[in-house]
């Protein structure tokens, strides 16, 4: 049996593992990378960059729906997407992120292994093919994967998960969601645009449920306006197959045919890589650790989805850049003093056509804290919007009376993705929103409505009057 | 238009500066709030910002030279400008507005004590307000400890907005704070645990921290000693009485002795000197400084000459003057430049303490309260009105028996007050 010796073992090559492994390698360290697949993990290979490929076809269609209205004039309107060719190029953008991670990985000098790798009692880690890996310091960073549910019928073949829906090379012609979260909304949007009849089921009061009322409430109704139906408050009591149809059976006595079914309840955390001896301390499922990343063994560290705290690329990577810190400082490669986790203001984002993205606190959340003030600037009157022809929406800055500090920001609609950065390092930063509404913007830009409703939090917004 | 720099006018009396050195020289390229020369005024020396960017054109005088104040004495404009050759091309009416906003700041001096308010040059003050920064939220690095504008510029990225409106809005003093940001920038969070649920932290005004840390100081210099004696104030009391019933003349105990403290002064004149490494400085003048309670803190006004004054003079000096303390009109003239200091405890009951001489005097007498209490006089028991006197005094400067001489003549005065009338 052969032994290897290392400073750093990073299990997971996703955006916790593969980030954590080039910021270890650049402080110094010697650093190996286990993968048992293709590195880039959940986000590159099966979530964010995938859905975002289909997402800007979905865009696509729905513009050149549009077109019309604008006087363009397309002899065949009969728009269809050949799900082969478009399975094709998404892959080739995949592989085009996942060997530039391959790149950034060599140039840092990480050794990556394909393996699977499982941490031993001791400490080490043991790879697939028996080598024993001894380190200073183990980084878990095994990500997460869709969770099921024990419903009766579940484990029929039309019952797909989100990793094995991204290689559907069909569009089928209905499609049921089970799950309004940001996957099944996602996916809804998508599949809606592709020519699928889509219905969501969502158990919750809402669709969206971690998101600002309002926002929720105008993403459905252009769901709804587009043709999606959405059950919410619904449960599923079984999922009946017949050949190739299949029925989702729900609590009130609804029925909902499907030829595709889609599981999007939730993520659970990927745990293989314990299953061995180290019995590190879980809690519902997920790795606890401490703000540091450390787990319940002293020199083992987990960062990203693996500890359930925020099931985000982004913050995976503030995750991995800690724990990688932290774990040279363990080894002693650096001096400095321990870094914490960094995960008060991280924005998140659903595609869901219109997007809706968020940052900080809700409405309501903040409203139970502190005295708060809010400006809320519709899309409706932004030049940029109306003009990119997507009014629906707005931009709502949640602040406190007292100081102006912004307690969280939710946009709905044209480039809320992008937006959302801006308040993101407003609210890192501390600018108030004095200092936002005080701060020129391009015009005409959809971030404008930012600075708009950040102004009217202090009674300064010119351009709308509640 | 080019530039003047002036001849800055530093304090009312001021009427003329000298400048002592120029730190740029002709051709020069000069930013907003650079040091441009070293300035003496008739009591100290300061460094003269420029308010203007552009290339130095010309220096009117030479160091050494004296110069009216608001004259100007340099010129700052865009290159191979031509200079007005008189004052009045030169926009007279703005010069004049400059001097006026170079007016109201007195530099506070050996009391280094100020009136409260936060002490910036002109510049610092224009970049501050620019900027919303508060200047007490700023580390002044001036000589007299004003702000400088480079203070400002550069304290003005060590705090979030929202912790600037945090410590605004509660007071705080972010000079000590350490920032948890880059570069030491104050987050809302550094500045909450000030507020913590356990305790309050209390900022302190800049009486305060100046006073702290002027008192620290001399105990830590000086070799002090405390003696304590008792005055019979009886006749002292009867005589006060005596005055306001027939002359109207409402004199104070404290009154009566800062008079007997100037009259021993005069007799004993190592009392009124200070320490100078080999040698002590004998004053001429006699000025009492008063230690004041404000609700800014403590404050020592000064009653200049103390020994020339009649009493009803002194009378109405000393409540003016305390007057104006409480009400933070004082200027730096009536602050500094005591030779002896007085405190007064005795409103509230206090029998005996320590005073702590206030730098660089040779001694602080410290007045306690009267009590009526029994004693022999002439065989007889009678009720007397004694007070407790607390001199402390330094011993490089007076010995024991020096300093108990002169609380001997400051309690002969007391116990015989006609003798103060004369």
């Amino acid at each position: 049996m052969t032994t290897l010796k290392k400073d750093i073992v990073v299990i997971g090559g996703g955006p916790a593992g593969y980030i954590a492994a080039i910021k270890a390698a650049r402080l110094g360290a010697d650093v190996l990378l286990a993968e048992e697949n293709q590195v880039g993990g959940t986000c590159l290979n099966r979530g964010c960059i995938p859905t975002k490929y289909y997402a800007q076809s979905a865009h696509t269609i729905l513009s050149l729906a549009e077109a019309s209205f604008r006087g363009i004039k397309v002899a065949d309107p009969t728009v269809t997407i050949d799900m082969k060719q478009a399975l094709a190029g998404k892959n080739k953008t995949v592989r085009k992120l996942t060997s530039g991670v391959q790149g950034l990985l060599k140039q840092a000098g990480v050794t990556v292994v394909n393996q699977r790798a499982t941490v031993t009692k001791d400490k080490g880690v043991r790879l697939q093919d028996g080598t024993m890996i001894e380190s200073g310091a183990v980084i878990v960073a095994t990500g997460s994967q869709s969770v099921r549910i024990p419903v009766e019928g579940i484990d029929s073949p039309l019952v797909l998960d989100s990793d094995r829906f991204l290689d559907l090379d069909h569009v089928p012609k209905r499609l049921a969601v089970i799950g309004g979260g940001v996957i099944g909304v996602e996916f809804a949007a998508i599949y809606q645009a592709f020519g699928s009849k889509v219905t969501i089921i969502e158990a919750q009061p809402n669709i969206l449920p971690m998101f600002d009322k309002q926002a929720v409430e105008t993403v459905a109704a252009v769901l709804r306006k587009r043709g999606i139906t959405i059950h919410v408050s619904s449960e599923v009591l079984r999922i009946d197959t017949k050949g190739k149809e299949a029925s989702v059976v729900l609590a009130n006595g609804t029925s909902v045919d499907a030829d595709l079914i889609l599981l999007a309840v939730g993520r659970k955390s990927n745990l293989c890589c314990i299953d061995g001896d180290a019995s590190l301390k879980t809690d519902r499922g997920r790795i606890v650790t401490d703000e540091t990343g450390m787990t319940s063994h002293s020199g083992i560290y987990a960062a990203g989805d693996v500890t359930g705290r925020k099931l985000l690329a982004h913050a995976a990577y503030q995750m991995g850049e800690t724990v990688a810190h932290n774990a040279c400082v363990d080894t002693r490669i650096i001096n400095a003093p321990k870094k914490k986790f960094c995960l008060d203001i991280v924005p998140s984002v659903v595609y869901s056509i219109p997007e809706v993205a968020s940052v900080g606190l809700t409405e309501e959340e903040a409203s139970a804290i502190y005295d708060t003030v809010v400006g809320k600037f519709p899309l409706s009157a932004n030049g940029r919007a109306l003009s990119g022809g997507e009014p629906d929406g707005f931009v709502k800055v949640v602040a406190d009376k007292k100081y102006g500090q912004i307690l969280g920001v939710c946009c709905v609609g044209m480039f809320a993705s992008e937006i959302i950065n801006e308040a993101a390092m407003a609210m890192r930063h501390e600018l108030t929103v004095h200092e936002v509404a005080e701060t020129v913007h391009g015009h005409p830009t959809v971030s404008e409505a930012l600075k708009e409703a950040a102004a009217m939090c202090i009674g300064q917004c010119y351009h709308w009057s509640s | 238009m080019a530039e003047a720099v002036i001849m800055p006018k530093t304090g009312m009396a001021m009427e003329e500066g000298v400048i002592i050195e120029w730190l740029k020289r002709e051709g020069d390229e000069i930013a907003v709030g650079d040091v441009l020369a070293q300035i003496e005024t008739d009591k100290s020396t300061m460094d003269l910002e420029s308010d203007a960017s552009g290339t130095l054109l010309k220096l009117v005088y030479e160091a050494g030279t004296t110069v009216p104040v608001t004259l100007p004495i340099a010129w700052i404009g865009k290159k191979g400008e031509k200079i007005p050759e008189t004052v009045s091309e030169a926009n007279p009416v703005q010069e004049v507005a400059k001097v006026v906003e170079a007016i109201p700041e007195p530099i506070p001096q050996a009391m280094g004590i100020s009136t409260g308010k936060i002490l910036a040059t002109p510049a610092a003050k224009r970049a501050a307000s620019e900027r919303k920064i508060d200047l007490a939220t700023v580390t002044p690095s001036g000589k007299w400890g004003e702000v400088v504008q480079k203070d400002v510029l550069s304290a003005s990225p060590r705090v979030t907005p929202l912790a600037a409106r945090i410590a605004q809005d509660k007071h705080l003093n972010l000079q000590d704070v350490t920032g948890s940001g880059h570069g030491g920038k104050i987050y809302a969070k550094d500045i909450k645990s000030e507020d913590s649920g356990e305790f309050t932290r209390l900022p302190l005004t800049n009486i305060q921290k100046i006073t702290g840390k002027r008192m620290l100081e001399s105990v830590l210099t000086i070799p002090m000693v405390t003696e304590n004696i008792k005055v019979d104030m009886t006749r002292l009391l009867e005589l006060k009485q005596a005055i306001l019933d027939e002359s109207k003349v409402k004199a104070s105990v404290n009154d009566f002795v800062i008079k007997a403290v100037a009259k021993a002064l005069r007799k004993h004149p190592r009392m009124n000197s200070m320490f100078d490494g080999d040698a002590l400085i004998q004053k001429h003048d006699i000025n009492i400084g008063m230690a004041v309670a404000t609700d800014r803190g403590l404050l020592v006004p000064v009653i200049r000459r103390a020994d020339a004054l009649t009493l009803s003079s002194l009378v109405e000096k000393t409540k003016t003057t305390i007057e104006r303390a409480r009400e933070g009109k004082l200027t730096m003239e009536e602050l500094t430049g005591s030779t002896f200091s007085i405190s007064n405890v005795g409103m509230f009951g206090i029998t005996a303490f320590t005073p702590i001489i206030n730098p660089p005097e040779a001694g602080i007498l410290g007045v306690c309260t009267i009590e009526k209490v029994p004693r022999i006089v002439d065989g007889a028991l009678t009720e007397r009105s004694i007070m407790t006197l607390s001199l402390t005094f330094d011993h490089r400067i007076v010995d024991g028996a020096e300093s108990a001489q002169f609380l001997q003549s400051v309690v002969s005065l007391l116990e015989h007050p006609l003798q103060l009338m004369v």
